[in-house]
């Protein structure tokens, strides 16, 4: 935490660096959200912008419409995004449709949702208004905002702890591994993955307005399919469960997305996801675990080092 | 402002044609689904890719995108072969979400490549010998959906005489019934598995060059022909060739009326959400056992 | 010996399409006991268990557990009511470690992780799993060990009645005579009630106090194994053929 905080002094407040930084933290947190429904529940859920779509557009149009502030908006949003969880998560988990249509179902929400918004919201690209101040969470520079999604970022990594280590992350762990074997040992299988859901999606309804802000603009495109596939690249190859691994990969994939479009310009439009996409199918065959492994040892030598022993 | 009864025959009939070609798309995916339990996410994009394919070809050689399945069919196949050889089989034994995960990323790849090379503009062809229309007074019949859908009727019947008739047939229906016992009775598993992906991936290559003698390439058009084959899947099971046609001219009419008297953009969302009731309701399809 | 019913089946029926797996099965389970249920392939043991756990729900009949009527409810509730059971094919939690998967089940009863990883970890040691074994993951373990550890993760829901489904299948003898050894340690000191399903005669003799014997779905005879073996329908059922 500290030394993410220290970024923006290192880069000398460039704004670039500090917003390239601000996305990067947003990423981690969506990704490891996805973490409890995908790395821990093991469903693959492919709906992200679906629930970040509809949070955050929310928040940031009661700010526009009504100038309620989004500290509420946010909190709205998630509330909203876990409603549409629940909506979509109860009959699907209650008829045990799960592994492939689960997926199929997840990436047929955000089409839902993204031909919805056309009709809605027209094809227009809204942008945001420069109001400023805490109150619209909204800034002439990206110092503050980074700042906070730092705080967020730290919430959700510590979520991600206590469920890894209650037993809510036993049960989810176990319905990942054997619904059955699971159910036979009193694990309420529908009721876990929906608590799994219902979680993912409001965090993703709340982180929604911070996203929008760092984008600048909202359309009927937020609600992206591609972009979700993304999220879940990014949490298989850092490693299904894993908070360092996903925290990881979601750093270094976005930094590699920078690097690639700085260099290639607009010349190649998608090359980086193409990337990902062959990273995907490389981690699948060659190593499912993706970073897991690497970053785990890693932070147990770290943990040795700074409490001379790794606390259980 | 009620529709006239020619505008609503006219988009039964159209309906009823692209349900046919839809059957093909279908049916490739069923196969493999079937036979080998595993889920192609990225068929549909394999259907881009034969449009984008079918697109320069037609183009290059001046001529009709449907003589193009010449090519692409048995190109298809091979690749379909490749892909099963270093992508699907080294995961068959991993955990579900992983053999998924794999498909999503082939499909991740197929569709970022076709943006990166052709951009997001739809792309048509610019000869189609069959690119006109017979008046039958109450409706028009545009000669190339109603080849296409011809066509795709009689693929799928020679499919169906394939599976029933020969024993190569006999061979995928029972590696598709019973793992197990069919190697033990001799069944190279393995080959039939090389055989019939590649097979589902060459129908691929044969609704794209079906499609492109009236239809447009785009990189998301992937997505939209893989959801499509999968509510057609989810709606007529697995039981049979019958129960694919069925549901894949529901799906055609559904998708051509809606975009007739809602709109088109809200036809492209609506078999989704046909998806996810039927997936409610009845998980094993309104026909065969799932 | 205490006379309390445990468990009460009546008339349980279920088919699958045009097999019937259960006609009309109506039996018995005491307390205390260890039950054997046995009968040639097909006989329909693993849908028996399988109806009486929820995985399947009956088509007809009544399952009542300690007076109360669980027909057709689901697993995990079942679980809760004090019923488990373990796999016939082995259904281990492959990426979780050894003690995590007991730790798994013994979550049903207690809400404190800590509290249930001691459990867990007693209940390993008490079936011969040593704490070298522990941080293995489900993976890595040898087919003895499953069988182990599955028996320590539905032990440690603290169930009143187990069924063990073809427990030995796949073992070598010495690794059966373990198994036996534990199972009959698992009945005396935790005083848990037991419907052990089997195929291997030796180990399922050995250990019953009663048998039980199916048959193309139907209960065929039951009482204490030396009778059942020498049960002449028993061996037409087995063999085939008349005996001589």
């Amino acid at each position: 935490m500290v030394a993410g905080a220290s970024i923006p002094f290192l880069v000398g407040f460039n704004q670039y660096y500090i917003l390239l930084a601000l996305q990067s933290v947003i990423v981690a947190s969506i990704a490891l959200a996805w973490n409890i429904i995908g790395g821990y529940a093991g469903q693959l859920d492919l709906a992200s912008f679906a629930y970040i779509g509809l949070g955050g557009i929310l928040a940031t149009m009661l700010m526009m419409e009504y100038n309620i502030t989004p500290w509420a908006g946010m909190f709205l949003g998630a509330g909203i995004s876990a409603a549409l969880a629940f909506v979509i998560g109860y009959p699907l988990f209650r008829f045990g449709i799960r592994g492939v249509w689960y997926a199929l179902s997840t990436a047929a929400l955000v089409v839902i949702l993204h031909e919805v918004s056309i009709m809605v919201l027209g094809p227009f690209d809204y942008y945001i208004p420069l109001l400023e101040g805490w109150y619209y969470l909204r800034f002439r520079t990206w110092e503050n905002l980074y700042y906070f999604s730092l705080i967020v970022l730290a919430f959700v990594i510590s979520l991600n702890l206590y469920i890894s280590r209650s037993k809510v992350g036993y049960y989810l762990k176990a319905i990942r591994e054997d619904e059955v074997a699971a159910e036979a040992v009193g694990i309420d299988i529908r009721k876990y993955k929906l608590l799994a859901l219902m979680t993912y999606a409001s965090i993703l309804g709340f982180v929604g307005y911070i996203y929008i802000v760092s984008q600048r603009t909202f359309s009927y495109n937020t609600f992206s399919g591609p972009q979700s596939v993304y999220i879940a690249i990014i949490g298989i190859v850092g490693g299904l469960g894993s908070v360092s691994g996903v925290f990881t990969a979601a750093i270094i994939l976005k930094i590699v997305e920078e690097y690639l479009r700085g260099y290639l310009g607009g010349a190649l439009p998608g090359l980086h996801l193409l990337l990902f996409g062959v990273l995907l199918i490389t981690v699948g065959i060659l190593r499912p675990e993706g970073l897991s492994s690497l970053t785990d040892t890693l932070v147990k030598k770290v943990k040795t080092r700074i409490w001379g022993g790794v606390r259980e | 402002m009620l529709p006239s009864l020619n505008l609503l025959l006219q988009s039964i009939l159209d309906g009823i044609f692209l349900g046919f070609l839809y059957s093909i798309m279908a049916l490739g995916l069923s196969l493999v689904f079937g036979v080998m339990g595993i889920i192609n996410f990225a068929h549909g994009d394999f259907i881009m890719l034969g449009s984008y394919l079918v697109w320069i070809l037609a183009n290059s050689l001046r001529s009709d995108p449907s003589l193009m399945s010449v090519i692409t069919v048995p190109l298809f196949f091979v690749i379909g072969a490749a892909i099963y050889t270093i992508i699907i089989r080294p995961v068959l034994g991993k955990e579900p979400l992983i053999q998924i995960a794999v498909t999503v990323g082939v499909g991740y790849v197929l569709q970022n490549l076709a943006l990166m090379t052709f951009r997001a503009e739809p792309r048509a062809v610019q000869i189609s010998y069959l690119n006109f229309y017979v008046d039958l007074g109450l409706v028009s019949v545009h000669a190339a959906k109603l080849v296409s859908a011809f066509l795709s009727f009689l693929i799928v019947l020679g499919v169906h005489y394939l599976l029933t008739k020969t024993w190569v047939g006999l061979a995928i229906r029972a590696t598709a019934y019973d793992r197990e016992v069919a190697s033990l009775m001799g069944i190279n598993v393995g080959k039939i598995f090389l055989l019939v992906f590649g097979l589902g991936i060459a129908l691929t290559g044969l609704a794209a060059s079906l499609w492109m003698t009236f239809g447009q390439a785009d990189p998301y058009i992937g997505s939209s022909f893989g959801l499509l084959t999968w509510v057609i899947i989810a709606l007529g099971g697995l039981g049979g060739v019958s129960g694919l046609l069925a549901s894949s001219i529901i799906v055609g009419i559904i998708q051509s009326l809606t975009m007739t008297l809602v709109s088109p953009t809200v036809s492209l969302a609506i078999p989704y959400v046909v998806f996810i009731v039927v997936l409610w309701f009845r998980p094993q399809g309104l026909f065969g056992k799932g | 010996m205490s006379d309390a019913v445990l468990l009460e089946v009546i008339n349980l029926s279920k088919r699958f399409g045009g097999i019937i797996a259960l006609n009309n099965v109506s039996m018995r389970i005491t307390k205390g006991e260890i039950l054997g249920i046995i009968g040639p392939n097909g006989a329909g043991k693993t849908t028996f268990v399988n109806c009486v756990t929820g995985i399947y729900k009956p088509d007809s009949g009544r399952v009542i557990f300690l007076g109360e009527d669980i027909t057709g409810k689901q697993p995990h509730f079942i679980a809760l009511k004090g019923i488990a059971r373990t796999w016939q094919k082995i259904r281990p939690f492959y990426n979780m470690t050894v003690i995590e998967a007991v730790t798994a089940g013994a979550l049903l009863r207690t809400k404190d992780v800590l509290k249930a990883r001691k459990e867990a970890a007693e209940i390993l040691e008490f079936v011969g799993i040593p704490r070298s074994k522990f941080e293995v993951l489900g993976k890595n373990i040898a087919l003895i060990e499953h069988k182990l550890v599955d028996l320590a993760r539905a032990i440690a829901t603290k169930p009143k009645l187990l069924f063990l489904d073809e427990v030995v299948a796949g073992l070598r003898p010495h690794e059966v005579d373990v198994i036996a050894d534990v199972v009959k340690k698992v009945n005396r000191e935790m005083g848990i009630t037991l419907g052990v399903i089997e195929h291997v005669m030796r180990f399922v003799m050995n250990i019953s106090d009663r048998i039980v014997v199916l048959h193309e779905g139907r209960l065929l005879t039951q009482g204490r194994p030396a009778e059942v073996a020498r049960d002449p329908l028993v061996v037409e059922a087995y063999l085939g053929t008349k005996p001589v």
